[in-house]
Formats: structure tokens, C-alpha cells, sequence
């Protein structure tokens, strides 16, 4: 995925739009915590947009895309851990309790 | 919006492997923060699935209005410093340095609104003995705010460097580096963003 002309990028107007949809982004998920309240469909949607705007950051701010293998992994690794591990908690909290029980 | 792409020296080519932003050594300290934070998400993973009620029914206790915010400056600072960047590759020094001082103000307005919301909540009867979920609340902003306020500090080493000419399109490591570091800060504080703020 490395392009060599990439790590000089200079261009002002994806760094804003990125901004502009993050803000958005921001704003949908206020919305939609208040409109769909204890909807099961809630953490699944906020998970959703949780992997959305970090990996937003990720490639447009940190430019993962051009980074070494390990960077990019370490990245993509920890942005899809909190999304994931909420559905998990969410579907089988009950039986995660369990097994965690102290 | 588009800055002129003069310089092809900024830093070493990527090659097959990929490069590093900034140095190195930025990325140890991002990758022992990411594992940090990705053992304090799990104590609130297992607290949630403990305590499914008091997890639904918290966010009420908490300002909505201080969590946008904190989000909204978060990410407006990540702007400023992606711009301050990307403007110093272009070898546009000056504007690089206005977009670097754009983002400090922009964080300083995190530490200043956190202040304003453990005063609010104070005032409400919202501290630490509040139950599990303002624990892991606290727990998980506190130590966030503490690694915010070292990024703050950074900018402001960043930014002296800048004031004295230390960059320019060939050399931008160090700000490249902080850029980096305040990049995952702001990842990280989206996930407690939700966490806190918007899952009911």
C-alpha cells in the first residue's frame, strides 16, 4: 500500500473535509444515542462509528497507509479493538460475567 | 487549499518497508499508551458486563455538553497540526507556525472544559463514590486528560522550535512526531467519548 509519492502530501482541502466529517460524525452519534436510547441496535451503531472516525484519523491525519507493516498493524489493531470487544460485551455480557466472575 | 508541493526531501523515502512518522521513538511511547489504554477499556468492558444497568442509566448523570465539546476541540486541534504538517512540507514555514499555535489554543480548551465539568459534577454529587460507572468514568477521563496535557506540553515545545527555526520542508521530524502522538491521543478519546457520552 505504500505509494512513494505519498509522505509529501500537502493538500490543505482532505485534512478539512476530514474535519468537516468528523465533526458530522461526532454530531450523528448525540443524535442518534438520544433517538434510539436502549435500542439493541445502539452499541452496534456507536461501535460502527467509533471504527469510522478513528480510522478517519488513522489514514487521513497518521497516513497509516504509508507506514512500516507494524505501524499499520498496531493501528488497525487497536482502532478495531474497542468497536469489537463493545459488541461482544453488549451480546454476551451475561456470560462474560460469568466467566470473569471474581 | 492546496500548498505547493515543492519539496521532495522532507524525510526519507518510504520504500517497500513504509516509513515512520516523526521518530521511532514516538512510536514506543504510542504503542505502550495504546496497550495502556486498551487494558483500561478492558476494565470498563468487564465492569459493563458486570453492571449492564448502572452502565445504561450513567450517561444521564454526565454533560453531554462538556463531551462534545472536549470531541470538538479534540478533533479541531488534530486539523490544526495534520495542516501544520502538511503546510511545513510545502515549505510554507509561517503558516505551518500559525496552524501549530490554532491547535494549542484549540487544546488548551480540553483541560479547560474538564475543569468546568468536575466542578459541575461536583457540585451534583458526582464524584468518585457516585457508583461503578462514574468510577470508570473518572478512572478513564482522568488518565486521558494526563496524557492530553502531555501533548499540550509537546505543542508548546514544538511550537518554541518552530519560533526559532528549528523546521523546515527538508527537517520536521519533531513536529511530525507530536502531530503523531496528539493523532492518538485523539483516537483514543473518541472511543471514551462514546463510551461515556452517548451509549445509554
Amino acid at each position: 500500500m505504500t505509494r512513494s509519492s505519498d509522505h509529501n502530501k500537502t493538500s490543505l482541502l482532505p485534512l478539512l473535509l476530514v474535519w468537516l466529517l468528523l465533526v458530522l460524525l461526532t454530531l450523528l452519534s448525540l443524535v442518534l444515542g438520544e433517538w434510539l436510547g436502549r435500542s439493541a441496535w445502539l452499541p452496534v451503531i456507536v461501535a460502527m462509528l467509533i471504527w469510522a472516525k478513528a480510522w478517519l484519523i488513522a489514514h487521513f491525519y497518521l497516513e497509516t497507509y504509508q507506514c512500516t507493516r507494524f505501524i499499520r498493524r498496531l493501528v488497525k489493531g487497536f482502532i478495531a479493538f474497542a468497536p469489537i470487544a463493545l459488541v461482544l460485551t453488549d451480546t454476551f455480557g451475561h456470560e462474560l460475567a460469568k466467566i470473569l466472575q471474581l | 487549499m492546496h500548498a505547493d508541493n515543492s519539496s521532495d526531501a522532507a524525510v526519507a523515502p518510504p520504500g517497500d518497508r513504509g516509513r515512520v512518522p516523526g521518530n521511532a521513538g514516538i512510536w514506543v511511547g504510542i504503542s505502550c499508551i495504546f496497550v495502556e489504554f486498551a487494558v483500561l477499556f478492558t476494565v470498563y468492558f468487564v465492569s459493563r458486563a458486570h453492571f449492564p444497568e448502572a452502565f445504561r442509566e450513567g450517561t444521564a448523570l454526565l454533560s453531554g455538553w462538556a463531551g462534545t465539546l472536549i470531541t470538538l476541540f479534540m478533533i479541531s486541534s488534530s486539523f490544526c497540526l495534520a495542516a501544520a504538517v502538511a503546510t511545513i512540507r510545502a515549505g510554507l514555514r509561517r503558516h505551518s507556525l500559525y496552524w501549530t499555535i490554532g491547535a494549542l489554543l484549540l487544546a488548551l480548551g480540553y483541560p479547560l472544559i474538564k475543569y468546568l465539568e468536575i466542578t459541575w459534577n461536583l457540585a451534583h454529587g458526582i464524584d468518585s463514590q457516585a457508583g461503578v460507572f462514574i468510577g470508570a468514568y473518572y478512572y478513564l477521563t482522568l488518565n486521558h486528560l494526563v496524557h492530553a496535557s502531555w501533548g499540550i506540553l509537546g505543542i508548546l515545545w514544538v511550537l518554541g522550535r518552530q519560533i526559532a527555526g528549528a523546521y523546515s520542508a527538508g527537517e520536521y521530524g519533531g513536529l511530525e512526531a507530536l502531530a503523531s502522538y496528539w493523532h492518538a491521543t485523539d483516537i483514543i478519546w473518541l472511543v471514551i467519548f462514546a463510551f461515556f457520552y452517548v451509549l445509554a
